[in-house]
């Protein structure tokens, strides 16, 4: 009887598996590729902006994901080696068939990634600090940048330092010898003289991290404020030098990827910090709107136990910049297809930036919108010193 | 979102609050930003004085580096080219130290016991296995340790940027100078290891080993020495000297990956004053750390790292074996 029952069972016990594998095989999956350095010398920067672009990733997936289809991300690590990381551009465009790059690390992997992008037809699409050469609207097709470029950020720093000193004394613009860092020094300068005032640049190898004699020569040049567009960890070096030899002007550093807990931590005990300043194309971790609660909301869901940072908000604006592309690109969503959408949209970041991410056929950098922070040595935090500040995608103040 | 966004500079301007800043004391230009050290003495004489202090503590930094190099070359006759790297891993224990709330004695008391515990490490699980090998087997090894030493650092540390807070006030009056104090403590710490290092190696019975071996390693064993015993002390002083110039510079400065090439600034200094010289190295290393802080403020910080290269090639030119070196006689068999 039991034998019986069992065989008339198996059509029906093999129905339902086979019911059971096309719905998995139905199950919609949209892959997205995502490149960065994850554990070389810039891990500390690009760690935070992932995880805050898969944070936002699970958040939408929660929600039903892209017509019913689960966003999957692939990320790779490029050790913020170019060779790197065009082999896993390739990799992802053609083994994994994603529809689109995110992310990346600096400059110097950026154009592996966008021409590798480009020749198999996807759409790559930056969020750390480049150069302006790199990017579009020079001929690149598929490659996009949400994120700072130096010039733009260079003319910026410049801008904003003419008109911090009322168009008098002199600015001393400060970076690594590499080719963003002195793009940034040429239009701070160039801005900051056409804002009236006196400029020079001090710029040092990478690899440097003692400031002493440094700072001295800056001095030697009698600045009234200092601008730098060194590294995160560099401004540490830079300030503490800074300070030591006395300088006690202000000092105005351009945010290309910033962790603040880490610097304010490592600035305690090194002299006065009441005049320094952050320009950033980004809200701060303590601002409000619903945006920025909604990222502390699902740091705390998925257990992050450090304080949220700026780069945080850059991969969670990435990532909002991500869904929008994808919505309206629909399920399923080729390169090309993606790239269309790309180059004709305008997506509203709330309280994360200034102003929406809006790309176009001619310009894949977009109007952006900068905001000054001064560090408040009361409550150890960087808090806004000035409404949004819009800044053109083309630069023009180069210093001559 | 874009009518909030869309003011002008000018308009966005006036709502700046905290901006623009006040005008700088003592006219347009910011001299009245120079180090405050004494009303009696000048701008000038500051900036002198600041950069005095910048090359002790730079020197004694790659003095004690160097140090560490020296010392366990003349035992093993093993150059050690990842200082660099021990004093940058050695100097993330004691940032982590320092950024788990433990207090900086207790964070270099800590740094230190790991820094020896990594010499001897070194010794028994690597370098005793190549004694009487071809110098460059020694070498490679070294190469390999840096190597491992530095993805470690990415692994444990996250190989990122970090201070090392001393919890100390930010300037330091010393009569009627002020001072910045991570260059004091960098340059008191550092000439303070240095003297206690040397003297140890000239006074005691450790360091009366320590030169046996150096002399004459075969005598010294059939004198009844311990010589693996008196090499794995060595490599544990070696590796603590250079341990604590990685603190110190992590105090005065920044521990980073990129740092270790201090470990390259101080093998320089080794090779310029000869590698199996004490006082070579001391007195090389104020040439390579007046060098590198000239070059900065006076010529031009890109060149900082390559101007002690070209100081080392012309005395290498002229003295192989460097300024103090003992020239070695190859004995072919």
């Amino acid at each position: 009887m039991k034998l019986k029952l069992a065989l008339a069972m198996l059509p029906a016990i093999a129905a339902a598996g086979l019911m059971l594998s096309g719905a998995s095989a139905q199950q919609k999956v949209q892959k997205i590729g995502y490149i960065a350095d994850l554990s070389g010398p810039m891990q500390d920067n690009y760690g935070p902006i992932v995880e805050g672009f898969e944070f936002y990733t699970k958040e939408l997936n929660a929600r039903g994901g892209i017509d019913g289809a689960q966003v999957q991300v692939l990320v790779r690590d490029d050790q913020l080696d170019a060779t790197r990381a065009s082999s896993l551009a390739l990799e992802l465009a053609t083994s994994e068939a994603v529809n689109s790059i995110w992310g990346m690390s600096q400059t110097r992997t950026h154009l592996a990634v966008y021409q590798t992008a480009a020749r198999n037809r996807i759409p790559a699409v930056a969020m750390f600090s480049g150069i302006k050469e790199v990017l579009p609207p020079n001929p690149l097709p598929f490659a996009y940048s949400a994120g700072h470029v130096f010039e733009v950020a260079g003319e910026v720093s410049g801008k904003l330092a003419a008109k911090m000193m009322n168009g008098k004394g002199k600015a001393i613009c400060n970076s690594i010898e590499a080719p963003g860092g002195v793009a940034a020094c040429q239009y701070a300068e160039g801005a900051a003289q056409a804002g009236g005032l006196q400029t020079g640049t001090v710029l040092f190898p990478p690899t440097v991290t003692e400031f002493g004699a440094i700072a001295q020569r800056m001095l030697a040049m009698e600045p009234t404020i200092v601008i730098a567009h060194a590294g995160s960890g560099q401004n540490v070096g830079l300030i503490k030098a800074l300070r030591g030899a006395g300088f006690n002007g202000p000092i105005l550093m351009g945010s290309h990827g910033l962790n603040e807990a880490p610097l304010i931590n490592a600035l305690q005990g090194v002299g006065s910090l009441d005049k320094l300043q952050i320009v950033s194309r980004f809200a701060s971790p303590d601002s409000p709107g619903k945006e920025l609660d909604a990222i502390r909301a699902a740091a705390a869901k998925y257990g992050k136990t450090t304080p949220i940072a700026t780069t945080t908000i850059m991969g969670w604006a990435l990532a909002t910049l991500m869904e929008a592309s994808l919505r309206q690109c629909g399920y399923p969503c080729a390169g090309d297809k993606l790239n269309a959408v790309l180059e004709n949209i305008k997506v509203d970041m709330g309280a994360l930036m200034g102003g929406p991410i809006r790309f176009s056929p001619t310009d894949h950098y977009g109007t952006s919108w900068w905001r000054v922070y001064q560090y408040n040595a009361g409550n150890k935090k960087f808090e806004p010193a000035s409404e949004w500040l819009e800044a053109s995608s083309t630069p023009t103040l180069r210093k001559q | 979102m874009e009518a909030r966004a869309s003011a002008s500079w000018d308009q966005n301007w006036g709502k700046l609050g905290l901006l623009p800043l006040p005008a700088p004391r003592g006219g347009e230009r910011g001299r009245s930003n120079l180090p405050p050290i004494h009303p009696s003495i000048s701008p000038d004489c500051a900036l002198v004085a600041a950069f005095a202090l910048t090359v002790v503590a730079s020197w004694g930094i790659y003095a004690l580096l160097g140090l560490g190099i020296v010392l366990v070359y003349r035992t093993s006759r093993i150059l050690n080219i990842a200082g660099g790297e021990i004093a940058m891993f050695i100097g993330y224990v004691g940032a982590l130290a320092v950024a788990d709330g433990l207090p900086f004695p207790i964070a270099v008391a800590l740094a230190i016991a790991a820094a020896m515990a990594l010499g001897v490490a070194i010794f028994w699980l690597a370098i005793r296995r190549v004694m009487g090998e071809p110098p460059h087997v020694g070498l490679i090894l070294t190469v390999g340790i840096g190597t491992i030493l530095n993805g470690l650092m990415i692994v444990l540390f996250g190989g990122g940027m970090v201070a090392i807070p001393t919890g100390l006030p930010a300037f330091t009056t010393i009569g009627a100078v002020r001072l910045p104090t991570p260059d004091v403590v960098a340059a008191v710490g550092a000439w303070l290891c240095v003297a206690i290092i040397a003297l140890a190696y000239r006074l005691t019975n450790l360091g009366l080993q320590m030169r046996a071996v150096a002399e004459r390693v075969m005598l010294s064993a059939q004198r009844g020495l311990n010589v693996d015993r008196t090499l794995a002390l060595s490599w544990m002083i070696g590796i603590l000297a250079i341990g604590l110039a990685g603190i110190l510079h992590g105090e005065r400065a920044l521990i980073a990956l990129s740092a270790s090439v201090i470990g390259v600034s101080a093998l320089i200094a080794c090779l310029i004053g000869g590698m199996d010289s004490i006082k070579g190295v001391v007195l090389a290393a104020l040439i390579v750390a007046l060098t590198e802080n000239f070059t900065a403020l006076y010529l031009d910080p890109r060149y900082v790292l390559i101007a002690p290269v070209v100081i080392l090639l012309l005395i290498l030119i002229v003295r192989p074996w460097g300024l103090f070196g003992t020239v070695e006689e190859l004995r072919r068999v």
